[in-house]
């Protein structure tokens, strides 16, 4: 077979096409670029520029969603007998995927831990460690200390007072006796600042006589003690402390000064 | 010598505009041609290259020092540009990255360019075609264009000598193809030293 020269051949070629001329498609896609819009090769990159941003916006946005408080270390690690019907209780708020418990699987159920109580209990099941972290906060018959006193926390706080364990060992919620205390020492600091100290006094003596915990009782009566010595009356103020137990009371014994 | 007239006139006396829109009627059919051959006779991929030229012109056009040489300029940025999308669809040849992007079309040229050839054109086109892309480039540079060895290495990216590496391999894959090497220029003693490619050589068939 004779070879052909490449070369000539290809010349063949460029003489062949001289007459093609570009389109008139590139002659407007010239003139747009030269009108000051932005060319094809900016639009694609702008256009893919901006993918990218919503791409990252949604991995940020998956990433902050699939995060789940951290409660856990705080969630019991024993089951608790809870009442099955609380005597008074304030309408539960709407329950929410942090707050909702979830039914027992059959598994559950059926586990060997899982412990009945008494008349008037609900059986927990012994958590196993999968569902530990969806139980993390919650069972839906918390006591009614702990309901009415429910604070909004922040996502993800540990707060082992609050948990419903915490709050049936020990008792009323710490939240009741400090709003109730806050209440009242600023009805008292109030008078205090109108000057009128003896108002502060029987408003004092009116908390007092209606009945409060023992934790805001102490408060009061040392603040009691301190309008009463600022009143002059310093015998009625020690009187006042007299067997006050606790370290609030005597160290307010000692700063006013009391045999 | 008329580009820098063109454009010593388009610049003092119209906008930067008006100097492109001068540049790119004078020079529109030669760099489309250009294009095309590279291309394998490809009608969109030869305006693409000419719409990435101008693209090119108006981003560095003020940073130009230089005007006389631009019908040289335009041609190396088309080469370049012609390239690169090469490279891109050799890329996008893989099978890998046709799975995931879907296939390509064919590189087939178009049917105004087919009409044109007879069947030994429409060949040496394919032969062309079928080479890698940069010694592709290469051999059209070399052998079609007479351009410069120097001038191949900068759009190229590589060493003088190994641009007329490229083309000589270019021109071996072409004998395998049964071709001949017709029409091979004599080498120079100093490629940095060659003819530029404004010169009446070069110009005469593209000027």
């Amino acid at each position: 077979m004779a070879e052909r020269p490449i070369v000539a051949e290809l010349r063949a070629v460029d003489a062949a096409l001289s007459p093609l001329a570009p389109s008139r498609e590139l002659d407007s896609r010239i003139d747009a670029l030269l009108a000051g819009r932005a060319p094809r090769v900016a639009q694609r990159r702008v256009a893919f520029a901006g993918l990218g941003v919503c791409a990252a916006a949604a991995a940020v946005a998956l990433w902050l969603g699939r995060s789940e408080p951290q409660a856990i270390a705080a969630a019991p690690a024993a089951p608790s007998a809870i009442p099955a019907t609380p005597s008074v209780s304030p309408p539960l708020p709407p329950p929410t995927s942090s707050t909702t418990r979830e039914q027992p699987t059959p598994v559950e159920a059926a586990a060997p831990d899982a412990l009945a109580f008494a008349e008037g209990t609900v059986a927990v099941p012994a958590p196993t460690a999968p569902t530990v972290r969806s139980r993390a906060v919650a069972t839906p018959a918390a006591p009614v200390e702990l309901v009415a006193s429910a604070e909004p926390r922040a996502r993800g706080a540990v707060d082992g007072a609050r948990t419903p364990r915490a709050a049936l060992v020990a008792g009323p919620a710490v939240g009741d006796a400090d709003g109730a205390l806050e209440a009242a020492l600023a009805a008292v600091r109030a008078d205090k600042a109108r000057g009128d100290l003896r108002g502060a006094v029987v408003r004092i003596d009116a908390l007092l006589a209606s009945g409060v915990t023992s934790r805001v009782e102490l408060a009061l009566r040392i603040e009691r003690a301190r309008v009463l010595d600022r009143l002059g009356e310093h015998a009625a103020a020690c009187a006042g402390l007299d067997g006050v137990a606790g370290d609030d009371a005597h160290d307010a014994r000692v700063r006013l000064a009391c045999p | 010598m008329a580009d820098a007239s063109a454009a010593l006139a388009a610049r003092s006396t119209a906008s930067r505009g008006t100097a492109i829109a001068a540049l790119y009627e004078r020079h529109k059919d030669r760099l489309f041609h250009v294009a095309l051959r590279v291309g394998g006779g490809r009608r969109s991929f030869a305006e693409d290259v000419v719409h990435d030229v101008f693209v090119s012109l108006l981003h560095r056009y003020d940073r130009l020092a230089d005007t006389d040489d631009l019908g040289a300029w335009l041609y190396r940025v088309a080469m370049n540009a012609a390239l690169t999308r090469l490279r891109r669809e050799a890329v996008r040849a893989n099978p890998m990255v046709r799975f995931f992007l879907g296939d390509l079309q064919p590189e087939v040229p178009s049917a105004d360019v087919r009409a044109r050839l007879d069947e030994g054109k429409r060949e040496a086109l394919a032969a062309l075609a079928a080479l890698p892309p940069r010694e592709r480039v290469a051999f059209c540079m070399v052998h079609l264009d007479d351009a410069p060895l120097a001038h191949v290495a900068s759009v190229l990216g590589c060493s003088v000598s190994y641009a007329c590496k490229l083309a000589q391999r270019a021109e071996a894959a072409l004998v395998r193809a049964g071709y001949s090497p017709g029409g091979k220029r004599a080498p120079p003693a100093d490629p940095m030293a060659e003819t530029p490619l404004h010169t009446p050589a070069f110009g005469v068939r593209y000027g």
